[in-house]
C-alpha cells in the first residue's frame, strides 16, 4: 500500500514538473508508467502482437493530453483512461484497415482494373495536397506511408530508415501540423 | 536509438517537451458556468420580473416550481457531466453529472406532461408561437453557460467532442429553460411542457452542432 502511495506522489510530481518543461521529470515519468500502460493494454488486448504499437499510441496521447492533468489528483485513472481510449482507437483502425484490404482483395478478384485502380489509388483531395507539401519532408514521409499507403508502422519505418517510435512521433507532429493547415484553409 | 523502439519514444517525446498551461480546476470552470448562469437569471428577472406563482409553487412537485427545480438540477448535472467527460480520469463524475442530467430533463418532461394529463381534456395542442418564444428565451439563457463548457472542451481536446457537444447543450439548454421557467407568468398546462419542460430535448439538438464547432475551433487555437 506504501509503495503505490509513493508511486502515486512520484507520478504527480513527476508530471507536474514535466508540466512545466521539466524534461528529465518526464522522461521518469513515462519509463515509470510503462509496466503500468502495457498492463492495462495487455488486460483490454491480450497477447496481441500489437500491443507494443498501442503502448506507444497512449505515450504520445499522454504527451498531447498532458495539459489535462490536474494537480493534485491522481495520475493512475487519467493515464487508465487515456490508454483505454488508446486501445479503442486502435481497434477501430485495425477494423477499418481490414475493411479497406477486402475491399482491395475484391477489386483484385474480379480483376477489374478501374475497379482496382480507384480502390487502391483514392486521388488525394487538392486543398490536402496542398497542406501536405507544405509540411516538413520527414513528417510528409510518416503522413503518406502510414495514411495514404497504408503501411503498418514497422513497415513505413522501415521504408522510412528510422525507428517505429520516431516515425510515429513524426506522424503525430505531421498530423497536428496537417489539421492547423487545412483548418486555416477553411474559414 | 537503443534498439527498443519504446523506449526511444520516450526519450524523442521528452526531447520534444514544452512546458504546458494546465487546465483550469473543473470545480472552478463549474463554478464559472454556475455564475455566469446567475447573472443571466439576475438580468432576466430584472428584465422580465419573477413569475407571480414563483415561491408559491416552489414546494410543490407537480407545479411550474416543481419543473424549474428539475430543469436546475438537469442543467447543473449536465454542465458537470460536459465538464468531466472532457478530461481523461474523471468518468464516475461525468456518469454523475450525466445521470443528474438524464434524471432532471426527463422528470421536468414527466411534470409536464402530468400537469397536462390533469388538465382539460381538450387542452392538447401543437407548440405555439408563446410556447416557441420561451424555448427561445431558453436557448439564449443558455448560451452563455455552453459557450464556457465549449471552450473548456476545446482546451481538453476530448477523445469523445460529440458526447461533450451534446451534454452540454442538453445541460445548457435546461439552465435557460429553468430561466425561462421562473420568469415566465404563464400557467397553461401545454405551455408548461412544450416553452418550458421541453428544453433541454430541444437544446441538445439545436445547440449540439454549434457547440462541436466551437470546440473543434477551441481545440484547433489550442494545438496551433
Amino acid at each position: 500500500m506504501q509503495g503505490s502511495d509513493g508511486r502515486s506522489d512520484r507520478w504527480r510530481e513527476w508530471m507536474a514538473s514535466a508540466q512545466r518543461g521539466d524534461a528529465l521529470a518526464y522522461e521518469r515519468l513515462l519509463e515509470d508508467l510503462l509496466p503500468f500502460v502495457r498492463g492495462v493494454v495487455r488486460a483490454r488486448l491480450g497477447d496481441d502482437a500489437n500491443v507494443e504499437d498501442v503502448v506507444q499510441d497512449v505515450l504520445l496521447a499522454i504527451h498531447t493530453a498532458r495539459h489535462t492533468f490536474q494537480a493534485g489528483r491522481e495520475l493512475e485513472p487519467w493515464v487508465r483512461t487515456i490508454a483505454r481510449n488508446a486501445v479503442i482507437d486502435s481497434v477501430r483502425r485495425r477494423h477499418r484497415q481490414r475493411a479497406r484490404d477486402a475491399g482491395v482483395d475484391a477489386a483484385e478478384l474480379a480483376e477489374d482494373p478501374a475497379a482496382r485502380a480507384s480502390a487502391e489509388a483514392e486521388p488525394l483531395p487538392r486543398e490536402l495536397e496542398r497542406a501536405l507539401e507544405q509540411l516538413p519532408s520527414v513528417q510528409r514521409e510518416a503522413v503518406l506511408l502510414l495514411k495514404v499507403h497504408g503501411l503498418s508502422v514497422a513497415e513505413a519505418a522501415t521504408r522510412a530508415r528510422t525507428t517505429p517510435g520516431a516515425l510515429k512521433l513524426r506522424a503525430h507532429r505531421g498530423y497536428r501540423l496537417l489539421r492547423d493547415l487545412l483548418g486555416r484553409e477553411r474559414p | 536509438m537503443s534498439g527498443d523502439p519504446t523506449r526511444d519514444l520516450v526519450r524523442e517525446l521528452a526531447s520534444d517537451l514544452t512546458p504546458v498551461k494546465p487546465l483550469p480546476r473543473l470545480r472552478f470552470v463549474a463554478l464559472a458556468v454556475l455564475l455566469a448562469w446567475l447573472a443571466i437569471a439576475a438580468l432576466s428577472i430584472v428584465i422580465k420580473g419573477l413569475a407571480p406563482t414563483f415561491f408559491t409553487t416552489l414546494a410543490q412537485p407537480l407545479s411550474a416550481g416543481g419543473i424549474f427545480a428539475c430543469l436546475l438540477l438537469g442543467g447543473l448535472g449536465g454542465a458537470l457531466g460536459a465538464l468531466a467527460l472532457a478530461i481523461p480520469g474523471r468518468e464516475r463524475l461525468a456518469r454523475g453529472g450525466l445521470a443528474l442530467c438524464a434524471a432532471g430533463g426527463g422528470l421536468a418532461v414527466a411534470i409536464g406532461l402530468a400537469i397536462a394529463l390533469r388538465g382539460e381534456p381538450g387542452a392538447w395542442r401543437l407548440p405555439s408561437a408563446g410556447d416557441l418564444r420561451c424555448l427561445l428565451i431558453a436557448l439564449f439563457a443558455g448560451i452563455v453557460p455552453a459557450l464556457a463548457l465549449a471552450w473548456f472542451g476545446g482546451r481538453a481536446a476530448p477523445f469523445r467532442p460529440l458526447g461533450v457537444a451534446l451534454v452540454a447543450a442538453a445541460g445548457a439548454a435546461a439552465l435557460g429553460g429553468a430561466v425561462a421557467q421562473a420568469t415566465c407568468a404563464g400557467a397553461a398546462p401545454m405551455h408548461l411542457l412544450h416553452g418550458h419542460a421541453l428544453a433541454p430535448a430541444l437544446g441538445a439538438l439545436v445547440l449540439v452542432l454549434p457547440l462541436l464547432v466551437a470546440i473543434r475551433a477551441s481545440e484547433r487555437r489550442q494545438s496551433s
